[in-house]
């Protein structure tokens, strides 16, 4: 799948370089807060308090790039390419906790709206590297999943003299596999808002 | 510490049929909101305003002194008459800054105009004005550098252009991404307003001034299509015919 994702990139990062237009090219730095999907861990403490993580839930920080395609207006279309590292972890204790790392790599076609100030999209996202890691007692909560293909809807409403920061919703839809015989696959089905920023 | 992971929370598997099945099922859930928030596909059009207001047409003073300031002037050109021709500098104000310049080809304007008016008897001979001879761009600097030529009169020929892109009925298709690389789904217009006007040296007395446009369109595709420079000239090009002929009609006018 990685593979498919590398192969989409440079699809569109040969039409740049041999189209006689140049695209308009910006660095994104994306941030998200996600939240949903199913339980993936459970803790009781030793003082009798709980902490869980849900398989869809994580705060996302990447980067990449964002290509306006056509340059148009006030109707547009961008896309994105960006890759991050989504985590969250039970709380933290003296005798252990469990972190859940994923590494989602992104493509995103967008609308945007010039006049409007907004833009919506619906891409793809890979998810690597899935795992649970858990400290100390918690060792025995480590767990590593197959690497998942899902897909993501976001919109986003830009801010700034520039229009080069934009806040938004978004929802993922991913399920994860573990790599134990006999588990069923997780749902991993998100929900959050995001910020990104663009290079102008 | 107690720890319950996925396995003994035991979960329910997700129902979804597939990536694919879930793509397609939430694609009209994108759709909806985007279809109800964008109707037609029209270009915004150009701003005039500002192409005017680039190419030095001002709202007019009303003064009552410097009116008749104005109406004390007289024309005083010998026949035929030196002119000095001098083409102002791209100001390139505005949001979409449109990069271009004038070019030899632009300028050869001079020789055509020339030789059109020296066959009328109008014009002895017809010469620009070097760009780094005139330091403020003011009528009177302009005036100052023609005189040094020796010129009696002289054209002061300005120009604005601006881009309009947009899609057309094609264009939705874009947000496929893989369609931006063969639909042709985007139009670029280029429009291109020049202006001249011809001033006594001597006493600023205004004979003349036009304005001429000039437009290219094009429909391509989203990564490809001519850059905006190359649109832009050709407007460019079109627009400074259209002078050139103004000018030569009004200076055959003058004559009579």
């Amino acid at each position: 799948m990685i593979r498919i994702f590398a192969n989409i990139l440079l699809f569109f990062g040969f039409f740049a370089a041999v189209s006689s237009k140049a695209a308009k090219l910006s660095p994104v730095f994306t941030s998200a807060l996600e939240f949903g999907g199913d339980k993936l861990i459970d803790v009781t403490y030793s003082d009798g308090s709980k902490s869980n993580i849900e398989a869809g839930r994580g705060i996302i920080l990447g980067g990449g790039v964002n290509i306006d395609l056509t340059e148009t207006k006030p109707h547009t279309f961008e896309a994105q390419a960006t890759l991050g590292v989504k985590w969250t972890s039970t709380k933290q204790a003296t005798d252990g906790s469990v972190d859940w790392y994923r590494f989602p790599l992104e493509l995103i076609s967008f609308y945007r709206n010039t006049e409007k100030d907004f833009r919506i999209g619906g891409g793809l996202v890979y998810q690597f590297g899935n795992e649970l890691k858990g400290s100390k007692d918690a060792s025995n909560a480590s767990a590593k999943f197959d690497n998942s293909t899902g897909y993501v809807i976001e919109g986003d409403y830009f801010l700034g003299t520039e229009k080069n920061m934009s806040i938004g919703l978004r929802y993922t839809g991913i399920s994860y596999n573990p790599r134990i015989s006999g588990a069923g696959a997780v749902n991993g089905n998100s929900y959050g808002f995001n910020f990104n920023f663009f290079w102008p | 510490m107690a720890i319950k992971n996925f396995f003994d929370l035991k979960q329910v598997k997700t129902t979804s049929g597939g990536v694919t099945v879930m793509i397609l099922k939430n694609l009209i859930l994108l759709l909806l909101p985007f279809a109800l928030a964008v109707s037609g596909c029209a270009s915004k059009g150009f701003n005039r305003g500002s192409l005017e207001e680039q190419i030095g047409v001002q709202k007019p003073v009303v003064n009552e002194k410097e009116i008749k300031d104005i109406l004390r002037k007289k024309p005083n050109l010998p026949k035929p008459f030196k002119l000095a021709v001098y083409f102002k500098r791209p100001a390139q104000k505005g949001h979409d800054k449109t990069k271009w310049r004038w070019t030899d080809q632009d300028k050869d304007l001079i020789s055509q105009v020339s030789k059109e008016l020296k066959l009328e008897n109008a014009i002895s001979e017809a010469f620009p004005i070097l760009g780094n001879l005139v330091v403020d761009e003011d009528l009177k600097s302009i005036r100052i550098a023609a005189a040094k030529h020796g010129a009696d009169a002289v054209i002061i020929v300005d120009g604005a252009g601006e881009m309009d892109k947009y899609i057309n009925s094609w264009g939705w298709s874009y947000i496929l991404l893989i369609t931006t690389a063969f639909v042709p789904g985007s139009e670029s217009d280029a429009l291109f307003l020049t202006s001249a006007s011809m001033w006594d040296v001597r006493n600023e007395y205004l004979y003349l001034s036009a304005e001429a446009e000039g437009k290219s369109n094009e429909t391509h595709i989203a990564l490809f299509g001519s850059r905006d420079e190359d649109l832009i000239e050709k407007a460019k090009m079109a627009s400074l015919q259209n002078l050139k002929n103004e000018i030569i009609n009004m200076i055959k006018g003058l004559k009579k």
